[in-house]
């Protein structure tokens, strides 16, 4: 049955799924209310995967959403740079260190703390599946109070489209849906990947992120959040 | 290496709302890049300079790419052009003031890579501050 499910599932139906599957239950805005923050610092990841070059790829990807949320994004390569140069390229000891004297090196509002918990591609039988999942936890730089956490997972596979009911066309897809897979796996794409893993944990009403004060929603999206 | 097309495709395939707050050209693509292959500085600082003249155009520049693009130039060599680009971001984005403070310092005084510079904020030592107080 898996591969049926498969079959019917394309590759943004399989990201809109993956997407929607995920607790109801509404959080606590309180906290992040009364903090009010206005700009977020996004300092390099923690790579539990083993992927390498997972948190620098990643870094690309987390400006855009939180910055269209109507916050102001520290600029991540500038950050991420002047924290090598302060002797803090390990993502480990940013992570462990005190956040309200990291905030006032940036004059940070909040920071936001990234792992990722998987960034992999793994081959089984005729397909691929390509996995991203990402934990955030933002912390207000001034008092050091968790303002938000967010755990979310994505996974794709190739998918070859079309195909007929017949034998000769069965066997034909399979063929294409084999080559789709090795492809993947050679090179398995994670970005639109980390991108949308982003976008929904940022927006999803009663889950991610009240909007910002530089969009119009700002202070007037509490239904949501 | 992905044309336009490309990317408006996947844009649309990935749901994303057609209409952005700010304007962002290749900002992500090319920092990826960068990242993939360093060797490409110099076409992610010309995506940078694109970014920042199309957004100001527009009176929609995202926040950060100022500060980006000056970073840039500031470890090509140019400091001059790179405090130019320090000072818009402050300008655009009052948030940013201390950390900008910090890089027109820097750009005016020695390189980055002197370690001069960072000096007053070497108190981050882990070995001071890794214990998880609070």
């Amino acid at each position: 049955m898996p591969g049926r499910v498969v079959r019917l599932a394309a590759p943004l139906v399989a990201l809109l799924l993956a997407g929607c599957i995920h607790p109801p239950a509404a959080k606590d805005y309180t906290v992040f209310r009364a903090a009010d923050p206005k700009s977020i610092l996004v300092v390099p990841a923690i790579n539990r995967s083993v992927e390498v070059t997972a948190p620098d790829y990643y870094l690309s990807t987390i400006t855009f959403p939180l910055a269209e949320r109507g916050y102001y994004v520290f600029p991540v390569h500038l950050v991420k740079r002047v924290l090598e140069d302060d002797g803090l390229s390990d993502a480990d000891l940013v992570h462990a260190g005190d956040p309200v004297r990291l905030g006032s090196l940036f004059g940070a509002d909040s920071i936001l703390y990234v792992t990722i918990e998987r960034w992999d591609s793994k081959y089984v039988v005729l397909s691929t599946t390509t996995t991203v999942s990402i934990s955030y936890r933002l912390v207000d730089a001034r008092s050091g109070q968790e303002l938000w956490k967010e755990t979310r997972t994505m996974a794709y596979s190739p998918q070859a489209s079309g195909g007929g009911g017949s034998p000769a066309g069965l066997v034909a897809l399979l063929v294409v849906q084999a080559v789709a897979s090795a492809v993947e796996k050679a090179a398995p794409d994670y970005m639109p990947l980390a991108r949308a893993v982003n976008n929904v944990s940022v927006v999803e009403a009663h889950q991610g992120l009240p909007a910002g004060p530089h969009i119009d929603q700002y202070r007037k999206d509490q239904k949501d959040f | 290496m992905m044309r336009p097309a490309a990317i408006a495709a996947l844009l649309l395939l990935a749901g994303c709302v057609p209409q952005t707050h700010y304007v962002w050209g290749k900002y992500d693509t090319s920092l990826y890049s960068f990242y993939k292959d360093p060797a490409t500085a110099s076409a992610y600082t010309e995506q940078l300079a694109r970014v920042v003249h199309d957004g100001d155009a527009a009176g929609r520049t995202a926040p950060g790419v100022h500060a980006e693009y000056g970073y840039m130039l500031l470890t090509a060599g140019d400091g001059g052009n790179a405090i130019v680009q320090f000072e818009a971001e402050k300008r655009l984005w009052p948030e940013s003031s201390v950390l900008m403070d910090r890089m027109i310092g820097m750009a005016t005084g020695k390189p980055p890579a002197d370690g001069a510079n960072s000096q007053p904020t070497a108190t981050t030592e882990p070995a001071t501050t890794g214990k998880p107080t609070s």
